[in-house]
């Protein structure tokens, strides 16, 4: 679960800032209303595939599961659209003595608030899809191994680098699929060359690189965090199958018996319209989707190197080790009450 | 997999309001009770991820000097507004404030780092809470 | 005119051949100036997956068997031998930087950034004993690795600067007949070309050239310019060869975690860890 989860919690904070800098930048790209048919016809690479090729931003106003006072409301209007992203992007969180924002640099100094950046926008309001536009509960299972995982490592958080997790060990971000709103560096590249489609994270240089033969997956035993995926052309779409997942790039608690099927297709010049399917029997009765806008930007992806500069792993190993030196239990967030 | 345990306990926070920052606890580096306010000049920028740091001369009270490192953000979104890595040169003269790390060595999250005469250093931000002085 | 042509080709095909001996790639490859079929847009097909097959990434230069850093793993971690892939096998270090490399070479078992899984930079990630991916179009040429994630994006149409140093370096391309340019410029002064401690300064300028020789094996070249470590250009060049198995494929080698007790052992809470069960 743990750290696509808090990329997608990240995103979800999306439900929180967006992007004033719409005003200032180029038109936030706007996916067409569900049904409405795409006019030109599709660019096409030299080898006569459609050309989905370029840079894109994953990140987006939508928030990732519909508020629950928006009930069975799959759609805004444009107008409540439009009116639901600038209150989002305008609530910051809160700063001030005794803030986690004090102990932290200002993100907007350095560019990194979501409001600063291109975001997608589209008139859904979740973008998990259908009538209830949240992700479904999972199996009692899977509650309890998740509860025995987080009782177990209680206490421990800060004993050593296995126990900060994933992205602050610098080993994963959250380039596995499916694609989610992350926090800043939210940045694609998708390139294609014959026979290939590669999709590049920003965050940590990851590639996910696509046959586009429909071939055969790995053998079972050989499980990675970006899974192994396999791809194929229908029509102007392409669509990914993703099996052979690790449980530690555990997408909303998902383990390794996680398939993913994502189908990538161009809405319009600036904007890819980005589906995907969820099924994990071990986690979730049934599978469930969503959609959202891959908004296009301006290359390229800078270089994320991360564990090359990660002072911040023995920095907080060290800090633990000095509060536990003081008779303190070393922590985070508990600190300043939060 | 102790990792769900720290997700967990993060998203619960995070789903109240938030931000993004749950890569790196920046509140078990630096300790709230540790203010500093840091007037030094500019020996190196570490235009680096994860964190970008900047590398200050500090003259101490005592009048020694002390060079401390203090903690940015990720420069990915700088270089593409079109920052490069001259845009802080060494000898600029900044203040920072912050607070300094719990282990006690010269290191400061720069929570408002402003230009000697308070121009802000690269962006502009919303309020940052910072207290009186 | 003729006989000046003829003559300007005889020359031309000298030194060409006087390059290729000392570089070790056969003068009938330089050459025959293989054809190598193309992409839907015309130009070579370098796409595939390549990776060179010789112990440059111990050492570039010719050297021979020598120990590793343990007893216990013995011959398996032994430094195993290699003719070199320096034209002229000799890299004219400046004095100063020349001491640096004898420190390096004294404690590579130490300093190797590739110890740590650090971004291996290049033109070293082109010989790291990993698998390589190359994903081509007109607008761009994404060169994926296998060790570490490294990654590198040339840029096919626009040439641009670099902002700051990175450990990749800043790639710009473009096409010269059959062979694929690249400009790498932007690279930082962390890496090392081999485990032996060769190393360079933040100004080093890399051309690669990038050249099928025949369908399943393409040249590779790269000079290496850096006016504060080395006293004149030098060049190194070696052959990449195509995976052709059914089921070649970059897999994960997500080094990083294996190098987490080295990096962080001595910060971790007593009484705990190492992690056991890293990479699982």
């Amino acid at each position: 679960m743990s750290n696509r989860l808090i990329a997608s919690a990240i995103a979800l904070t999306g439900l929180v800032a967006v992007s004033a800098l719409a005003q200032t930048q180029s038109k936030p790209a706007l996916l067409a209303k569900e049904g409405a048919s795409k006019t030109a016809a599709a660019p096409k690479t030299p080898e006569g595939v459609p050309d989905l090729s370029g840079f894109y931003t994953t990140s987006t106003t939508v928030p990732f599961e519909r508020p629950k006072d928006l009930g069975a409301k799959e759609f805004f209007t444009p107008e409540e659209a439009a009116a639901y992203t600038k209150k989002s992007l305008a609530a910051k969180a809160p700063t001030g003595p005794g803030t986690y924002a004090d102990v932290h640099y200002d993100m907007a100094q350095f560019g990194l608030e979501k409001d600063q950046n291109k975001v997608g926008t589209s008139i859904r309001t979740s973008i998990v899809t259908g009538p209830e536009g949240r992700v479904p509960p999972q199996l009692p299972a899977a509650r309890q191994r998740a509860a025995a995982k987080q009782a177990a490592n209680r206490g421990h958080e800060f004993d050593g680098p296995e126990n900060r997790g994933l992205p602050e060990q610098c080993i994963y971000w959250n380039g596995a699929p499916p694609m989610t709103s992350g926090g800043y560096n939210s940045n694609i590249q998708i390139s294609q060359g014959k026979g290939y489609v590669a999709i590049t994270s920003e965050m940590i240089h990851e590639t996910r690189i696509i046959p586009t033969d429909n071939s055969a997956h790995l053998p079972s035993s050989m499980k990675m965090l970006l899974g192994d995926g396999r791809g194929h052309w229908e029509g102007d779409t392409l669509v990914i199958d993703t099996t052979n997942f690790s449980d530690r790039s555990s997408f909303r608690g998902s383990d390794e018996n996680l398939h993913v099927v994502e189908r990538i297709s161009r809405a319009n010049a600036d904007t890819l319209k980005y589906e995907f399917t969820v099924t994990d029997p071990t986690v979730w009765e049934k599978s469930w989707s969503g959609e959202m806008p891959l908004a296009k930007i301006d290359g390229p992806l800078f270089e994320y190197a991360c564990t090359e500069g990660n002072y911040g792993m023995p920095n907080n190993l060290s800090g633990a080790r000095a509060d536990e030196a003081k008779g303190k239990v070393p922590n985070g967030r508990a600190a300043l009450g939060e | 997999m102790k990792k769900i345990a720290i997700a967990l306990a993060v998203i619960g926070v995070t789903l109240a309001v938030a931000p993004l920052w749950a890569h790196h606890s920046f509140a078990a580096e630096f300790d709230p009770s540790k203010p500093v306010k840091l007037e030094g000049t500019v020996t190196e920028m570490e235009w680096i991820n994860p964190h970008s740091w900047i590398h200050i001369d500090v003259k101490g009270a005592d009048g020694k000097v002390v060079n401390w490192m203090v903690e940015g953000g990720s420069p990915n979104a700088l270089l593409r507004r079109g920052f490069t890595k001259d845009a802080l040169p060494v000898g600029a003269k900044i203040v920072v404030e912050g607070y300094q790390a719990k282990d006690g060595t010269a290191r400061a999250n720069g929570r408002d780092i402003t230009f000697a005469d308070g121009k802000r250093l690269f962006l502009g931000s919303t309020d940052s809470g910072a207290p009186e002085k | 005119m003729q006989t000046r042509l003829r003559s300007l080709s005889l020359t031309k095909a000298l030194a060409t051949l006087a390059v290729a001996t000392l570089c070790g790639i056969p003068a009938a490859a330089q050459n025959a100036a293989y054809r190598a079929p193309r992409t839907a847009d015309g130009k070579p097909d370098l796409n595939g997956i390549w990776q060179a097959l010789n112990a440059a990434n111990w050492d570039i230069q010719a050297h021979g068997a020598s120990a590793g850093p343990s007893f216990a793993l013995a011959a398996d971690f032994a430094v195993p031998p290699g003719p070199g892939v320096v034209e002229g096998n000799d890299i004219p270090y400046l004095p100063a930087a020349l001491e640096q490399r004898k420190k390096n070479l004294a404690n590579r078992f130490k300093d190797d950034p590739e110890i740590k899984c650090y971004l291996p930079g290049v033109p070293r990630a082109n010989y790291m004993p990993y698998p390589f991916q190359i994903i081509q179009s007109q607008k761009n040429i994404l060169m994926a690795y296998e060790y570490a994630n490294a990654v590198r994006n040339v840029d096919m149409v626009k040439a641009s600067k670099a902002p700051v140093d990175s450990w990749m370096g800043w790639s710009n391309g473009h096409w010269e007949g059959e062979t694929l340019v690249v400009d790498v410029t932007g690279l930082n002064n962390k890496t090392w070309f081999d485990r032996s401690g060769n190393f360079h300064s933040d100004a080093l300028h890399v051309v690669e050239r990038y050249t099928m020789r025949s369908p399943d094996v393409m040249n590779y070249e790269a000079t290496i310019e850096d006016p504060k470590t080395f006293s004149r250009p030098w060049k190194i060049s070696m052959p990449l060869y195509r995976h052709v198995e059914k089921n070649a494929q970059i897999l994960e080698f997500k080094c990083v975690e294996f190098a987490e007790e080295l990096l962080y052992g001595s910060l971790r809470k007593k009484g705990t860890g190492p992690n056991a069960n890293a990479g699982k």
